[in-house]
């Protein structure tokens, strides 16, 4: 069973300095499969997702990829061995084109996944500015070019964080459809959002996250709401 | 007497060509690396001492000295960013400024200690002495023409290879935000070892022409510094072909002030450029 | 973990030694006229030049924040100053110097206004520009030697004293006069309302601003601040060297270049460090005397070396075995 998850993490944990963001994270993903995390602001998602690409702090423990330890290695090299980050906040180069932005993706990628025809295919709205400076995007369109970046980087393990932030719901139920296509694609993904009905709705498995330790973990039938409110708030 | 003054503003056209090689250096260290590197214009004399070498100690012709000296100067700046300058490129505004000035000071020695305080120059043979008549009355020198020439060509070469190549796509990713390019997986400091080996190439360009029309010594480095550095505030940062515009501005009012008393020439240069940032702070050519 | 209570006095030993080092070099510094010769009296005059100019740029850049590379050009006002009010106008010495201080200060007015029109490490290079376009215009006023500068009248030595040690004696008291009203008066100035706002600049220039530190106006304070001691500087080797020109009394090298060194390598954003690090300038002066340019390069490899090991320099290492600062700027809460 081990053996066919994606990513397995054991142990671990992050530090901004002296500051601990993460205590002791176990984690798993299988390919196909949709995980979400859930979390307060401040319960340490995002630090979680970008240290799984070496990109925050600095991490202890173990992460596996394929069974290979990558904690460690540096961003460049783990993205090029199949994980893509969706990072909070789109963080597109603005002056940049959009084609310039995808390009990048593909350029630091596998380039044996999703070609930028697929992606224009699964995108149309995007096809029509590919000459445009993704600054002059609106906020969904912005937040499809991110995905797009990552996706054309051909990752088998996805991470999105929060990708609803600041869209209109039906951006938002346009960017959440696209994600079982991918799954069927056999991608892993992990999605971190605070909108815990959302994530739940999608996902196979979920974490939540308290002050940076994991608070509950399962299929989101199997627990109450009063279970997943205090897993997400704290007993306060 | 007109002739007199389409002379001397033709002159300060084509030296802005000589500025402008110097700036472009420059220019792309601080637009892609934000690095304000003090020892830009001791490279460039770094450069010209090896033309010299090439040229004298091994008697080769100056054309194939300087074809050798670009991926010298290029491997020379990729080196210098992956060895020592990535270290300080993101600590703050301190570090890189005083590590450029350490370098500028050792390099300004090293020559000093290697080839004495004498002034040097290269021989370009006819280039040098060539003059063409424009007009009635009205000359251009070959050499400063093609400089200016070269300078327009490697302006237009450098702003096509940033704004239309996938290279250049990563060279601005990495400028505008380097930690979101990190984040993507791009290997910054790789980028940035590039750029400074796109800036060791101009350099390289830079001292060939510097060499041929004028002296240096050793310690010439921070007067071309100074130039560069007024050069491409006067143009405003990002974008290229401001560089050319604040060096003709500055060649030009050299050499206006230069034809009424030759002592004035670098005071009125300088005098421009404090004139211009009283009044537009944000250079002549800042887009928006 | 237990704690082993250390008896109080050892854990206050390196600081009293330390501060015992400082009021002990202040002694000698004071009666060094009556303990040595002309020539090391020079030599002390030198040093606490350059001690002064180094305190200075430090608290431009340890504490405002403000990397200038054109610092010299208020010691070659000072300097041109000085000869204009003690060979032009026949003032007096000592009354020529605190003016030239004075006129460093007006000189600085419009410099000011021009270069903090740059920012960061824009103004780090316009301010050399503007030393530049200084040492060209001295350069060309009448009456001051162009070009090629020009020697104060025997008539100003004379006013110094008879005898040659007479005179090596008052400039050296001018120049220790000058480096302890600059050190005082920035030590307190380090401890008034402004130094707090600096050095919640230095710490985090986001919390100052939001603090409502006028970031703008304290630099600009700290930067005018620098000029009258720079110029003070300038007219006291002015009148030791009985020299001024151009490129020497404006001199990049000496007033700029050495002194960043200084600073580097003693520590940057320190009391402590510009006095390490001109021991250590001499030190090596000394040492490589015979090595011609090869002490500049040491001193260039030093500081790179210093800038990516420790760039709070000798000082931040030195401070750690001795645990707080022997010249304390900062305000601490009160014992009880
Ligand atoms: N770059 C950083 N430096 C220091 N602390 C950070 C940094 N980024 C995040 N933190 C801290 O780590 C904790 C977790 O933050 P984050 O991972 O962004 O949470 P979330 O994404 O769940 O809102 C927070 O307390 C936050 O203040
Ligand atoms: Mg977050």
């Amino acid at each position: 069973m081990q053996n066919d998850e994606l990513l397995q993490v054991a142990g671990m944990s992050a530090f901004y300095g002296q500051f601990r963001a993460l205590t002791e994270i176990d984690f798993s993903v299988a390919p196909g499969e949709i995980v979400a995390v859930i979390g307060a602001n401040g319960a340490g998602k995002s630090t979680f997702l970008r240290s799984l690409i070496n990109h925050a702090g600095t991490a202890t423990g173990s992460v596996r990829f394929h069974g290979t330890e990558i904690l460690g290695k540096s961003t460049a090299e783990i993205i090029n061995r199949g994980i893509m980050l969706v990072p909070e906040g789109r963080r597109l180069f603005p002056s940049l084109t959009v084609d310039e932005n995808l390009r990048l993706g593909w350029e630091v990628g596998r380039r044996d996944g999703m070609t930028a025809d697929e992606y224009f295919s699964i995108f149309p709205a995007i096809a029509g500015l590919r000459k445009r400076p993704a600054g002059a995007l609106s906020g969904g369109q912005q937040q499809m070019v991110a995905f797009g970046r990552a996706l054309l980087a051909s990752p088998q393990l996805l991470l999105c964080d929060e990708i609803s932030l600041g869209l209109a719901p039906l951006v938002v139920d346009e960017l959440y459809a696209v994600l079982p296509k991918l799954r069927d694609r056999g991608l892993g993904i992990v999605i971190v959002e605070q909108d815990i009905r959302r994530a739940l709705k999608v996902a196979d498995r979920f974490y939540c996250l308290l002050e940076g330790r994991v608070s509950l973990t399962g299929r989101p039938g199997e627990y109450t709401r009063a279970d997943v409110s205090h897993a997400y708030f704290g007993s306060h | 007497m007109s002739e007199f003054y389409i002379n001397v503003v033709l002159q300060g056209v084509l030296l802005g060509g000589l500025y402008a090689l110097f700036a472009i250096g420059l220019a792309l260290s601080v637009g892609i690396v934000r690095l304000v590197n003090i020892a830009h214009g001791d490279l460039i004399i770094l450069a010209s001492y090896v033309l010299v070498v090439l040229t004298q100690s091994f008697g080769l012709p100056l054309w194939l000295s300087f074809l050798i000296l670009v991926p010298l100067m290029a491997g020379f700046g990729y080196v210098l960013q992956q060895g020592l300058l990535r270290h300080v490129t993101d600590k703050g505004m301190l570090p890189p400024l005083l590590v450029t000035f350490g370098l500028s000071v050792i390099i300004q020695n090293g020559l000093l200690e290697g080839f004495g305080a004498d002034t040097r120059s290269f021989s370009g043979g006819a280039l040098q002495t060539s003059t063409w008549q424009l007009a009635e009355g009205i000359y251009v020198g070959a050499l400063p023409a093609l400089t200016l020439l070269v300078a327009v060509v490697l302006i237009f070469a450098i702003d096509r290879l940033i704004y239309g190549s996938h290279f250049g796509a990563r060279l601005r990713a990495v400028s505008e935000a380097p930690a979101t390019a990190a984040l993507v997986g791009l290997r910054v400091n790789r980028v940035h070892a590039l750029a400074l080996a796109l800036v060791g190439a101009t350099t390289a360009v830079a001292a060939l022409f510097m060499g041929l029309r004028m002296n240096f010594d050793p310690l010439s480095g921070p007067g071309r510094l100074i130039i560069a550095f007024e050069v491409i505030v006067l143009g405003g940062l990002g974008n290229l072909w401001g560089i050319l515009a604040g060096a003709i501005l500055l060649g030009v009012a050299q050499s206006v002030a230069g034809a009424i008393d030759v002592r004035l020439q670098v005071l009125a240069g300088h005098l421009v450029f404090l004139l211009i940032i009283l009044l537009r702070p944000q250079g002549l050519f800042q887009r928006s | 973990m237990t704690d082993l209570p250390l008896p109080p006095t050892s854990r206050h030993a390196p600081v009293v030694f330390g501060r015992t080092i400082v009021i002990a070099l202040v002694a000698l510094a004071v009666s060094a006229p009556w303990l040595t010769d002309a020539n090391a009296l020079q030599l002390g005059t030198q040093f606490l030049c350059l001690l002064t100019v180094a305190l200075m740029w430090n608290l431009l850049a340890g504490y405002a924040d403000i990397l200038s590379l054109g610092q010299h050009m208020f010691i070659g006002v000072g300097a041109y100053a000085f000869y204009g009010l003690a060979a032009n106008l026949s003032v007096m010495p000592h009354i020529a110097i605190p003016l030239a201080g004075i006129i460093a200060l007006l000189a600085a007015l419009p410099v000011v206004f021009v270069v903090f029109r740059l920012r960061a490490a824009y103004l780090a290079v316009g301010t050399w520009v503007v030393a530049e376009v200084f040492m060209l215009v001295a350069g060309r006023i009448p009456g001051f030697g162009l070009g090629t500068g020009t020697s104060l009248p025997l008539s100003t030595a004379k006013a110094m004293g008879a005898t040659a040690l007479d005179r090596a004696v008052s400039i050296y008291l001018l120049a220790l006069a000058v480096a302890l009203v600059a050190w005082l008066g920035t030590w307190m100035l380090l401890r008034s309302r402004h130094g707090i706002a600096l050095m919640a600049i230095r710490d985090n220039e986001e919390a100052a601003s939001s603090l409502g530190v006028n970031l703008i106006r304290t630099r600009l304070g700290v930067f005018l601040w620098t000029a009258p001691f720079l110029g003070m500087v300038g007219a006291i080797t002015a009148l030791q060297k009985m020299r001024i020109s151009p490129t020497a009394s404006f001199g990049f090298l000496d007033w700029t270049v050495f002194v960043i060194f200084i600073v580097v390598i003693g520590g940057i954003g320190s009391l402590e460090g510009p006095l390490i690090g001109t021991i250590v300038y001499f030190a090596l002066r000394y040492a490589l005397s015979d090595y011609g340019t090869w002490y500049l390069i040491v001193l260039g490899g030093v500081s790179v070396a210093v800038m990516l090991v420790e760039p709070r320099g000798l000082w931040a290492l030195l401070r750690r075995w001795i645990g707080e600062d022997v010249i304390p700027v900062s305000h601490r809460a009160p014992k009880q």
